[in-house]
């Protein structure tokens, strides 16, 4: 988590790798080819689409995916294969194709433990006349990063490519493992004829399951026996309508889809140990989470715990007007004490510049996770006697709590009773009390009463509050100055933002030299490298360092400059940018920063002796809706309610009036949000006021039509012209 | 051995023609395109890889250039699938915020394409090569609304040169604004010592297309 936020870019390595064969690999692979690709194939031969298909781009005649977990001798192993047959269509749909993309599955690590992964991939491609033709997949292949690529020479519209990835792993002796959590939507890009999913597994295997918004359910057609414990589960969906994706949308929502999560525990025992949501038979399919089984996974999972030393420290020398103030002033003390002052350690050591872990003494405090965090802050509250609760949310992308079936899907907020509750999350640098995530806002969750301040006894369910769209702001000021020979115009902007809108803005433009320094100095901790003992040493590291702060410094101004050229769709020139405030102390506190830049006369036309000025241009980019986005059906999922405003400012020319301001007058207000602005001269100065604001962070579809008047209002502005007169 | 024949640019011959009239703050009319030889197959290339479910819609992006204010619908064409054929295309375009009234005058930004308007080589070091020998002819023809005048018709260029000729020009019969613009890259490419020369001709394009043609009432 902490090496996220670090600003150092890795490039995506590039390299071709010929894959030299064994004769064990080559008798694998076709031993797996003959596992997907045989005569009991019911697909083989399948040709035809159906008639209403016609004009896609293209159809799944099958899209089959299957998971296997079994045990070889004392190992566990498991198996996914996806085949995927596909018919072409168009010319679109051949160049997607002809460049096979493909990622090797998933790769599973664990520390000291043996883990073999395996992984192989079959393609041929069936032409109109039903010639089959096979892709030696063992030709080289292109890799970026994770993703690979072969290449599907000679496809034409009208093929059929049928391909299957199977991948494999087996890790060594294990008494307990969980497998990585399976979300996904049943439909695809391309429409699907026929849909089929299939789950395989021996014995101690924990299965939970589920299906959501309308998909079928999971059916079981294999029980195990007394001699063969193995169970088998499918569900089967016949012609899926293509999937949009469109924006300002959760999938998972609404859309038919699936969850799934495998655990394997050798015997009761570890079941126990696995402290996880699982059914209490293991051959049950376990269908959702409930909140009294939370209660009871729960009850012990959040024991008060933590070396509170340095909290005590912090604390001896303060004096708090209320509880409130206490706590949040302990939580930002936290964040610093135990996140922002290791970040330099995380920058040195991945420029190599020095080794700088041993810097930091004994055991330094990290937490791992959200629970660690959770267990010390409550250690603290508990100690100074302050009242809270521990609230169970889901992210909103994931649908409502009571489907819950993960707990990879639970997100924790502490909210502490002070006079007036704050609600604090796990945090990060910019982590603010009472600014709680976006995608936690308006849900419902459940709240485990504590007593005592260490005694879970129960849980409630609650609602979660929301920011409103005035929280969060952004405004901005642009001066705009036209040279005398109209050539160019020379622009100062300013930016103040808040609430969710200043955490969004943080992350996109500030580095941790932006604030780790301030924290430094507010909590009186060393910067690392004024720690190190040796005078030699510390003066190489020094200058190194510098260097190193220069290249990121000039790379930061380069990324806002692109930004800022980004918005308006323009060349920009002799940028520079300053951060006036950091705004990471409170809900209140406003990021503020400031730029300045030049560019051409993109935006001034000559007219005769006039000049007509595009001023429309300087709001910037806006949501421009295509036709087929206005007639959108699908509801509306937006992270969070927000307000822009806008004040544009013109330095009118010596000898030069303005006229068509009244063009610039809109507005647009409905219960959806709104696009608002007007214009006047004040003095030399042409002053335009512009907001616009989207009041809910979700809307359902029947107020579509109110939310595309505003939006619509708003790119229409963007199109407005002034003219300068000559006098 | 036989020699690949030398093919004249009128081969890769491609012709736009507006006619157009001014409706509130937008040109409005109906806009005939037509391609042969390598403009076609440029043409036909980009078309053919968009998506089939776009295909209805693909045209219509096509030609909107993905503009929120372009409009275009009653689009007619001939067979696409054809190769050989010359390629037209017929659709009434409406072409919004092209039009700006300021007291009373009209301000029109006649030209929305602005061809060969950025291709100054400025900082190139070796000779440009075209994508094929350019021929491509444009005329706008603008339906003046009663009661007002042009005040001034911009000046044109007509520049002919071994390798290229760049011709723009401005008529004003009866109530019609003529703008015709021919390029033709007679040699599919600009020489680096021409540079200087070409330059100077874009110079002078670019400032064209930076004019507005500005009515007056009567």
């Amino acid at each position: 988590m902490i090496k996220k936020i670090l600003g150092i870019t890795f490039f995506a390595l590039l390299s071709i790798t010929a894959t030299a064969q064994s004769k064990k690999t080559l008798e694998k692979q076709q031993e797996i080819k003959n596992l997907v690709w045989n005569d009991n194939d019911p697909y083989r031969n399948v040709m035809d689409i159906p008639e209403n298909w016609n004009n896609e781009s293209a159809v799944f005649i099958v899209k089959s995916i299957k998971y296997i977990y079994n045990r070889p001798g004392n190992s566990i192993e498991y198996t996914k294969i996806e085949r995927d047959r596909i018919k072409l269509l168009d010319q679109a749909a051949v160049a997607e194709y002809s460049e096979l993309k493909y990622t090797e599955g998933n790769v599973f690590y664990r520390e000291m433990s043996r883990v073999t992964n395996t992984f192989f991939l079959g393609v041929k491609v069936i032409k109109p006349n039903g010639e089959e033709i096979e892709i030696d997949v063992n030709q080289e292949s292109v890799s970026n990063n994770d993703e690979k690529k072969i290449a599907i020479p000679s496809l034409e519209k009208g093929d059929i490519i049928d391909y299957y990835f199977y991948t494999n792993t087996i890790v060594g002796e294990n008494d307990l493992y969980q497998y990585k959590p399976v979300e996904n939507t049943i439909g695809d890009t391309y429409p699907i004829i026929k849909f089929d999913f299939l789950l395989e597994t021996e014995d101690d295997f924990f299965i939970n399951f589920n299906t959501y918004n309308g998909a079928p359910k999971l059916q079981q057609i294999v029980e195990p026996t007394k001699k063969d414990k193995k169970r088998v589960y499918s569900f089967k969906a016949e012609n899926v309508e293509r999937n949009d994706f469109p924006r300002w949308f959760f999938p998972l929502v609404e859309l038919p889809s699936y969850k799934f999560q495998g655990l394997f525990a050798r015997s009761g025992k570890y079941e126990k140990k696995a402290y996880a949501f699982i059914p209490e038979d293991v051959n049950i399919v376990k269908t959702n989470v409930s909140k009294e089984e939370i209660f009871n996974l729960y009850e012990d999972k959040f024991r008060p715990y933590g070396d509170l030393g340095d909290v005590e420290r912090f604390l001896k020398k303060k004096n708090f007007t209320t509880n409130e103030e206490k706590v949040k002033e302990v939580f930002y003390y936290i964040r610093h004490a135990y996140y922002t002052n290791y970040v330099e350690a995380f920058v040195m050591d991945e420029s190599n510049i020095m080794y700088p872990f041993e810097l930091y003494g004994k055991n330094p405090i990290i937490f791992n996770n959200e629970v660690d965090f959770v267990r010390f802050f409550t250690a603290f509250l508990k100690d100074n006697k302050i009242d809270y609760e521990i609230i169970i949310g889901t992210q909103r992308y994931n649908g409502d709590i009571k489907d819950l079936l993960m707990e990879s899907n639970i997100s924790f907020i502490l909210k502490v009773n002070t006079e007036k509750p704050v609600y604090i999350e796990y945090f990060d640098p910019y982590a603010t009390p009472n600014q709680i995530s976006p995608l936690l806002e308006n849900t419902n969750a459940y709240t485990l009463k504590v007593v005592d301040r260490k005694h879970i006894e129960n849980i409630e369910t609650v609602k979660l509050p929301t920011s409103t769209y005035k929280e969060n702001n952004s405004t901005e000021k642009t001066e705009m100055t036209i040279t005398p020979d109209f050539s160019g115009i020379s622009i100062n902007r300013s930016f103040t933002y808040n609430g969710q809108t200043k955490i969004d803005e943080q992350k996109n433009l500030l580095m941790y030299y932006d604030y780790v320094y301030e924290d430094h100095a507010k909590y009186e901790t060393e910067p690392i490298l004024d720690r190190v003992r040796n005078k030699k040493d510390q003066e190489k590291y020094k200058k190194e360092y510098a260097a190193l702060l220069k290249k990121l410094k000039d790379e930061q101004q380069e990324k806002i400059k692109e930004r800022t050229a980004g918005e308006y769709n323009l060349k920009i020139e002799n940028y520079s940018f300053k951060i006036l405030k950091n705004g990471r102390f409170g809900k209140e506190d406003s990021f503020e920063y400031k730029e300045e830049f030049t560019m051409g006369n993109d935006l001034i036309k000559t007219a005769g002796k006039n000049y007509i000025l595009d001023i429309g241009k300087m709001l910037g980019s806006q949501v421009d809706l295509s036709n087929k986005e206005k007639g959108r059906t699908n509801n509306i999922y937006m992270n969070y309610p927000r307000s822009f405003n806008y004040q544009i400012m013109v330095n009118i020319p010596d000898g030069y009036s303005v006229s068509g301001i009244e063009n610039l007058t809109s507005s647009v207000e409905n219960e959806t949000g709104g696009f608002t602005s007007k214009a006047s001269i004040e003095g030399n100065k042409l002053v335009i006021d512009i907001q616009k604001f989207y009041i809910h962070n979700y809307e359902p579809n029947a107020n579509w039509q109110k939310m595309v008047a505003f939006l619509e209002a708003a790119s229409q502005f963007t199109q407005s012209k002034v003219l300068l007169k000559k006098e | 051995m036989e020699t690949v024949p030398i093919v004249a640019p009128e081969t890769n011959k491609e012709t736009h023609v507006f006619n157009a009239k001014i409706n509130n703050n937008a040109l409005e009319g109906n806009v005939s395109l037509t391609y042969s030889g390598e403009s076609r197959a440029s043409f036909l290339y980009v078309f053919n890889n968009l998506r089939t479910e776009m295909k209805n819609e693909a045209l219509e992006y096509y030609l909107k250039r993905a503009d929120r204010n372009m409009m275009v619908d009653n689009i007619e064409t001939s067979d696409l699938e054809n190769r050989d054929d010359q390629l037209s295309i017929d659709f009434n375009l409406k072409q919004d915020n092209a039009v700006s009234s300021f007291d009373d005058e009209i301000y029109i930004n006649l030209d929305y394409y602005q061809e060969y308007g950025k291709w100054l080589f400025n900082e190139r070091n070796t000779d440009y090569e075209f994508a094929h020998k350019e021929y491509l002819s444009s005329e706008i023809n603008l339906e003046l609304p009663e009661g007002y005048k042009v005040t001034e018709l911009p000046k044109g260029i007509d520049v002919n040169t071994k390798t290229y000729k760049i011709f723009v020009d401005f008529e004003l019969t009866d109530n019609v604004l003529h703008y015709k613009k021919v390029f033709v890259m007679k040699d599919a490419v600009v020489k680096k010592s021409n540079f200087e020369e070409w330059n100077e001709t874009i110079k002078s394009l670019q400032s064209i297309y930076n004019q507005q043609i500005i009515l007056v009432k009567d």
